[in-house]
């Protein structure tokens, strides 16, 4: 425990030794960001509800991968941007507003015509993308009396069932491919709205 | 004497007799020094640095410039390198001794790891390291300095040749310093001195391939230099424990040396006091229990994070619910396995589900406001704050329970200053968040859930949990957490507490044990 505490006392005080010119790099750093950041409603639009659940899933993946210790936690490589598992967990609370914020939209697209719905957003080959989980709650949250009479009701059965078992069945490998697909991430809009709204809902700030 | 020990005689004796025998050839090829005056060697004439260095300090290039430009440069260096090895081997002992101490303390008191950084020992401590690793670069910088200027080429002028003369002393006299200060039983406290220093050589070596020529006469002395220091590097640990043993007595003497020294002390007199201060700022931000009590307020006293429970003191937290299915799941869990747990409900969810709020009553869990229908609060004007935190509690009120406790959805609270907090505050409650975030919300597959929160509980050893009563993979999961809870509460690994527990202890006089 000592040693933690000395190398996690030792990081601290060395941001803090060398104050000077790091404090005036980060006070620059947010000006440039705030002039460029997209707004909750533009990132919305800008990104589907499943580019939102791969950035998700890589950002739990980053988590996932963080050193056993604070201290070596020293971020992940696996997409080209580096990103520490604080910095991603950081992350996935805006992010799963903006999840949130598309999932009514998404649930009465899918109400309005099930089959139409599966076949857009390919259920059937959910696993590819890891985004069973995302299109189950899509699901799930359909309310089956106000779906197309008849046929509708049974596909929204199978669809529901279908989707939960291969979302429950996802292996941390699967999650692990799906992460590394997305460089996109690095230099997107998305990142930079999630470091501003990570930053700016901070309770400690 | 055994084999071992007649082996490292025999090295040391024929480490001596090549350091002795390359000292007399550097000795001979010196050419004889005209005497110069101090200002006659000036900055500008100095060639720039080209080793890599950690640092850019001017202080330690005009150290060096000025013992270079001395009138008996070996005696400077000699001197220079005394004191620099000196203090890198006594703050080893204070290193040694304020580790010991904090021990000391942790034994008796049991206190917190927080606590403990508070402790003045813990800045000392830091302050001996910091002390330590400036010493380590100032050798690395002086070193590394003369040997550059030792070996400039291309540059035929007196001044140069002066130049490189005197710094050839320079070197000759920090080998001599350091090779008789590194035989000394000191010499455990100086592995990272004596590896620093062939690594130096070793960027020298890299340095010169990278510029296409070769100094031979400076190359075969820095690897001779170098090869003499790599015996005297202890790297097998077993071999290190032993070489405290036989010289405990001695390391224990050179400690108390340590303590006396005055030079040192007021190195670390100047530093003690930034120490403690940036300590005393983590320690306000990560801890509410250490600077006052806890409760409803926009300062970090007016939340709770997890941070603040003693290591081992676990709150399982759901959010989101109450669901139908869910919340009924984990509540007969929770019930089997003897545990409270905390809820932070919405009350859109909470209007038409009084029967759970009831059970979860009875039950004895605490239960908390988490909005009215979970928006991103920071993104509201005064009127749908009103509506979400507001309306939200007379909601709960009328199931029956006045929360205390608050978390935001999204953990999105705002800066000290924003109107949810105010908001918060003024209606009375505590803001909560968490550390352990199990990411229910991106993850069916229960297993995993479960080895993240357990990966996450291993690196913050203490406080809150999250998941949500909403998803089936949460019930499986959190009930996995359970038999661990249950299994660990009998050995004493660990303790849960509801939120309102974990209040009334923290701001208790006894404070919060494990």
């Amino acid at each position: 425990m000592k040693l933690i505490v000395l190398i996690a006392a030792l990081v601290g005080m060395v941001g803090c030794s060398s104050s000077d010119k790091k404090v005036d790099a980060s006070k620059s750093a947010p000006v440039a960001l705030m002039s460029h950041t997209l707004s909750a409603s533009e990132v919305s639009a800008k990104y589907s509800i499943l580019e939102l659940n791969s950035a998700a899933n890589l950002l739990k993946v980053i988590v996932d991968q963080a050193g056993s210790k604070p201290s070596t936690d020293k971020g992940s490589d696996l997409i080209g941007c580096p990103l520490t598992g604080k910095q991603a967990g950081t992350m996935t609370m805006p992010l799963k507003a903006l999840i949130d914020g598309q999932m009514k939209n998404e649930t009465d697209a899918y109400t309005a015509d099930p089959k139409n719905y599966a076949n857009e957003k390919g259920f059937e080959t959910c696993f590819s993308n890891c985004a069973c989980g995302v299109l189950g709650d899509v699901v799930d949250a359909a309310s089956e009396s106000a779906m197309p009479a008849g046929a509708a009701t049974r596909l929204h059965s199978r669809n529901k069932q279908r989707l939960s078992l291969k979302a429950k069945h996802q292996t941390a490998a699967e999650s692990l491919a799906c992460a590394r697909k997305q460089a996109w991430f690095c230099t997107s809009d998305l990142k930079a709205y999630l470091e501003k709204e990570a930053k700016e809902n901070a309770a400690e700030n | 004497m055994n084999r071992a020990h007649l082996w490292a005689v025999l090295s040391g004796v024929v480490a001596l007799y090549s350091l002795s025998s390359c000292t007399t050839n550097q000795t001979a090829v010196i050419p004889p020094l005209p005497k110069v005056e101090a200002h006659v060697i000036s900055g500008d004439m100095v060639p720039r640095r080209t080793i890599a260095s950690t640092t850019d300090d001017s202080l330690l290039e005009a150290e060096f410039q000025q013992i270079l430009a001395s009138e008996d440069v070996e005696k400077e260096t000699r001197a220079y390198v005394d004191r620099i090895v000196r203090v890198f081997y006594r703050t080893q002992g204070l290193l040694d001794d304020y580790d010991a101490k904090l021990d000391e303390i942790s034994k008796q008191t049991n206190v917190s790891e927080t606590a403990l950084q508070t402790d003045d020992s813990y800045a000392r401590l830091i302050s001996a390291w910091t002390v330590r690793e400036q010493t380590l670069e100032k050798i690395r910088y002086f070193y590394s300095r003369a040997l550059e200027v030792e070996m400039q080429r291309g540059n035929d002028s007196k001044v140069a040749r002066e130049l490189q003369d005197r710094a050839l002393l320079v070197n000759h006299a920090f080998r001599n310093a350091l090779l008789s200060a590194s035989n000394s039983t000191n010499r455990l406290a100086k592995q990272e001195l004596l590896e620093s220093i062939i690594e130096v050589n070793r960027e020298f070596h890299d340095s010169q391939a990278a510029q296409d020529g070769k100094d031979i006469a400076t190359s075969k002395r820095t690897e001779a230099l170098s090869r003499i220091l790599e015996k005297q590097v202890i790297r097998d640990p077993a071999e290190m424990q032993k070489f405290y043993e036989r010289n405990a007595k001695q390391l224990k003497r050179e400690t108390e040396n340590a303590r006396k020294d005055v030079e040192i002390a007021a190195e670390m007199e100047k530093l003690v006091p930034d120490m403690k201060r940036h300590l005393s700022e983590q320690f306000e931000q990560r801890s509410p229990q250490a600077v006052g009590t806890i409760k409803p307020g926009i300062g970090h006293l007016g939340m709770m994070n997890g941070f603040e429970f003693p290591a081992g003191v676990w709150a399982l937290t759901y959010d989101d619910g109450p669901h139908p299915l869910y919340t009924t799941r984990d509540l007969a869990n929770l019930q089997a396995a003897g545990i409270k747990a905390t809820f932070f409900w919405l009350a859109n969810n909470v209007s038409r589900m009084h029967s759970i709020v009831h059970a979860a009553q009875e039950a004895g869990m605490t239960l908390g406001n988490h909005s009215y229908s979970h928006p991103q609060l920071t993104k509201l004007g005064p009127a749908g704050l009103t509506h979400e935190i507001d309306d939200a509690m007379k909601v709960d009120i009328e199931a029956g329970y006045t929360p205390k406790f608050f978390r935001c959805p999204y953990g999105a609270c705002g800066s000290q200053s924003s109107l949810v907090r105010q908001r918060i505050a003024n209606l009375g409650m505590i803001s909560v968040t968490w550390n352990v975030d199990s990411l229910d919300w991106q993850d069916k597959n229960p297993a995993s859930v479960y080895a993240r929160v357990k990966k996450q509980m291993a690196v913050q050893k203490r406080g809150i949990i999250l998941f949500h009563d909403i998803h089936p993979q949460s019930v499986v999961a959190s009930k996995m957490l359970m038999a661990d809870f249950t299994a660990g509460q009998k050995t004493g690994r660990y303790r849960t507490v509801t939120i309102d527990q974990a209040l009334k202890e923290l701001n208790s006089a006894e404070g919060m044990k494990k």
